[in-house]
């Protein structure tokens, strides 16, 4: 009962607070809403945009640092460096060649390191936490140039057959990383390894077509590879490809080096992912050989003109001979002259560069004369 | 009732700027807290043993340089020169500089050459660089219990005591009918 | 009227908390950015001493200038004369085309200390000046390492081990 005017707007105006309040509280928790979200969106949007550029960043810490470990590994050659990368187990690190130029970096990210002059020779995908650097120098004859080999503790090599006392020798060179000498494929076990390496040392186990032993059929296909020896400097690539072995070089890689223990270009061989990579890595070493060339012609010379300038030098020694072309057989000058010609053609074609071994067998007998019979000045 | 209410709020004020001074010092302390760069390491540890390595390798070519017979010759100074001051320690003494010694530079005995053609490299290099070194030879001799000092020290900046970050050369030892020859490089910054 | 008014100073209210909000905001910005500053530059500084390591490593290690010892190991921390000597035009003649991918820009010195004082520049490739004509290089990381130089052609036909340093310089 309404008792007077007073009461009458009082209910009427308590009807409308009622409803200014409603509105008003409706109002602002959609402006709370509405503006939170734009703040929260803004910086989910922050949160993002930085992970993304702290992947790259870390990538490219990674890489630079990675990039610093080779270089010190690579001229600190015979040794071979264990290098702890358990903060990488998750990522793929991945190496490739091609044209001369390396890359490696993390899998998927933009960053990787370029180098066309240190040949690097490792599977081309790495996951692990543990990597393997070892360097050896290359000679033909005289040092050219440092290879360096990445492999990793879950990659497993394993060597079939002797090789002419090889397997032992490569077995006992590579102490402490992943491998096993086998008598027989079918005691192949890839066991929890990340990628396989089969060594076939007698050209007889890994052929075309042929079916791959039974436990690695659980493997991923890349991740299988094999180096067949058809001779002592002869090899062929191999990679799975539904449970049978495929080819992958058309013709057979030469190896192309000096006999000796401790072949640099055949342990190459046997760390490169592929004929591919192996190829491309070399040709950066025959690039620094044809440098090297000019420098060792030029020192050559200042030998020459040293016995020529003191023949008194000469009177119980056969210096000159050892050296000019005209002289023996085996002589410095005549050597280095074929092996620059040579090296030239073999940066075009490939398959010119087997040429190479006999300038450089000849180059190396006439050093040794040179300072054994000779009693003279070495060329190196 | 106001009053505590402003002094809350002040407090909260308060508390806040705390915190952000607090990040702002812990950002700023990172830098602060940075360990020596890699390439400082590896230079100091490098160059002490290439400085060493170089030293001792050296050949004299001092067209005064007298060996047997008083026939020119040129020792080297790690092989020969420390040799024959080991050998010849006992006739050297600072007053007299060219007393006898097998090898004889400028008429110096060899303790004396080595030490002024060590001091003078040495010079023309670290000390050009700025480095604070320490180098020394010290003789081992069989009958004796504590090292005799034949080259050096050869003291620059100071020199680099035990409590200076530094990095030795090694000992680069050397056999000889003496005694135990020893030398080394201490290179601090 | 009053609550109008009461609404309308709220909603003052929520706008300058917002706004001093972006503004605390822009002040953590601002922080950040000169922090980033000063951590890019010291990325850099770090870049740089790891190029000038990296590029005193390769040069130590030259088969172009080490001291061989026919088929045994070469020599630590040697140069050979006769190959230093003739070196320089070889890097020179290809430094386009190779050698710069090996050094980059930097710029390499052999000093002879004794016996002679002879220089022997290997390689300079400075950074290129900017379109305004301005310096392209803003800082210069010398690294110095002492080095035996080793020459056999005298009539001794004995190797003489010279003193002498290599000081590398890599151009930021």
């Amino acid at each position: 009962m309404v008792k007077n005017k007073s009461d009458k707007n009082r209910k009427s105006s308590h009807g409308l607070y009622n409803k200014s309040g409603q509105i008003q509280l409706t109002f602002s928790w959609i402006y709370i809403l509405i503006a939170g979200a734009i703040i929260l969106l803004f910086f989910v949007g922050l949160v993002f945009k930085q992970q993304a550029a702290a992947e790259e960043s870390l990538a490219f810490d990674v890489v630079q640092i990675m990039d610093s470990i080779f270089t010190g590994a690579q001229v600190s050659e015979k040794t071979k460096n264990f290098i702890d990368v358990s903060g990488l187990a998750d990522y793929t690190l991945s190496f490739t060649c091609e044209d001369g130029l390396s890359e490696f970096g993390i899998k998927g990210q933009s960053s990787p390191i370029q180098n066309v002059v240190d040949p690097i020779f490792s599977p081309q995908e790495i996951k692990t936490t543990l990597l393997i650097l070892w360097s050896l120098p290359y000679k033909l004859p005289f040092k050219v140039i440092d290879m360096m080999y990445v492999t990793s503790i879950n990659t497993k090599y394993f060597i079939l057959g002797d090789g002419n006392g090889f397997a032992e020798e490569f077995y006992n060179s590579t102490q402490d990383f992943n491998r096993v000498l086998i008598s027989n494929p079918t005691d192949i076990d890839p066991e929890k390894n990340f990628q396989v390496r089969i060594i076939d040392l007698e050209g007889v186990y890994v052929k075309p077509n042929q079916l791959v032993p039974a436990k690695l059929s659980l493997l991923e296909d890349d991740k299988v590879t094999a180096i067949s020896f058809t001779a002592s400097n002869m090899v062929n690539y191999f990679k799975k490809e539904d449970n049978l072995w495929k080819q992958t070089n058309l013709n057979p890689v030469q190896i192309i080096s000096l006999s000796g223990e401790r072949n640099a270009a055949k342990y190459a061989a046997i760390f490169a992912a592929n004929d591919e990579v192996y190829q491309c890595n070399m040709n950066k070493a025959f690039l620094r050989l044809k440098y090297l060339i000019e420098i060792y012609e030029e020192k050559a010379k200042e030998i020459e003109t040293h016995y020529n300038l003191n023949p008194e030098l000469q009177l119980n020694k056969d210096c000159l001979n050892y050296i000019q072309k005209g002289g023996y057989e085996q002589n410095i000058n005549g050597a280095l002259e074929s092996l620059k010609n040579i090296v030239a053609g073999c940066l075009f074609k490939p398959s010119l560069c087997g040429d190479l071994l006999q300038p450089a067998e000849d180059l190396k007998q006439a050093n040794i004369d040179l300072g054994e019979k000779g009693d003279c000045l070495t060329l190196y | 009732m106001i009053n505590r209410k402003r002094a809350q709020v002040e407090i909260i004020g308060l508390v806040i700027i705390v915190i952000l001074i607090a990040l702002g010092m812990l950002f700023m302390a990172q830098f602060a807290l940075k360990e020596d760069a890699k390439k400082k390491i590896f230079t100091r540890k490098g160059l002490a043993y290439s400085t060493m390595s170089s030293l001792m390798k050296t050949t004299i070519s001092d067209q005064s340089c007298s060996g047997t017979y008083q026939k020119w010759v040129q020792p080297q100074l790690g092989k020969d020169l420390l040799e024959d001051c080991a050998k010849n320690y006992d006739y050297y003494s600072v007053d007299d500089p060219d007393s006898y010694s097998l090898y004889q530079c400028q008429g110096l005995h060899s303790c004396h050459f080595a030490n002024q053609l060590i001091k003078e490299l040495l010079n023309e290099t670290l000390g050009e660089w700025n480095k604070k070194y320490v180098f020394q030879v010290k003789l081992i001799r069989a009958q004796e219990d504590k090292p005799l000092t034949i080259v050096g020290p050869i003291k620059v900046g100071g020199g680099c005591p035990r409590s200076k970050d530094r990095d030795v050369s090694g000992l680069f030892p050397l056999h000889t009918d003496a005694g135990l020859i020893e030398s080394n490089l201490y290179l601090c910054d | 009227m009053l609550r109008k008014k009461n609404g309308q100073a709220r909603m003052n209210e929520t706008i300058a908390i917002v706004f001093i909000f972006f503004v605390l905001i822009l002040f953590g910005i601002m922080f950040f950015y000169q922090y980033q500053k000063i951590a890019i530059k010291e990325k850099n500084e770090e870049l740089l001493g790891n190029r000038a390591m990296d590029t005193t490593l390769k040069t130590l290690f030259l088969p172009e200038l080490i001291c061989t010892k026919g088929e045994a190991e070469p020599e630590d921390n040697c140069f050979d004369l006769m190959k230093l000597r003739h070196a320089e035009k070889t890097f020179t003649a290809h430094l386009n085309d190779y050698y710069y991918e090996l050094f980059s820009f930097a710029k390499i010195t052999v000093q002879e200390i004794y016996p002679g004082n002879k220089t022997y520049i290997l390689y300079d490739k400075e950074k290129p000046p900017l379109e305004d004509g301005s310096s392209g290089w803003t800082r210069k990381e010398p690294t110095y390492f002492v080095v035996t130089l080793k020459d056999e052609n005298n009539t001794e036909e004995k190797s003489n081990y010279g003193f002498g340093y290599i000081n590398i310089e890599v151009y930021s």
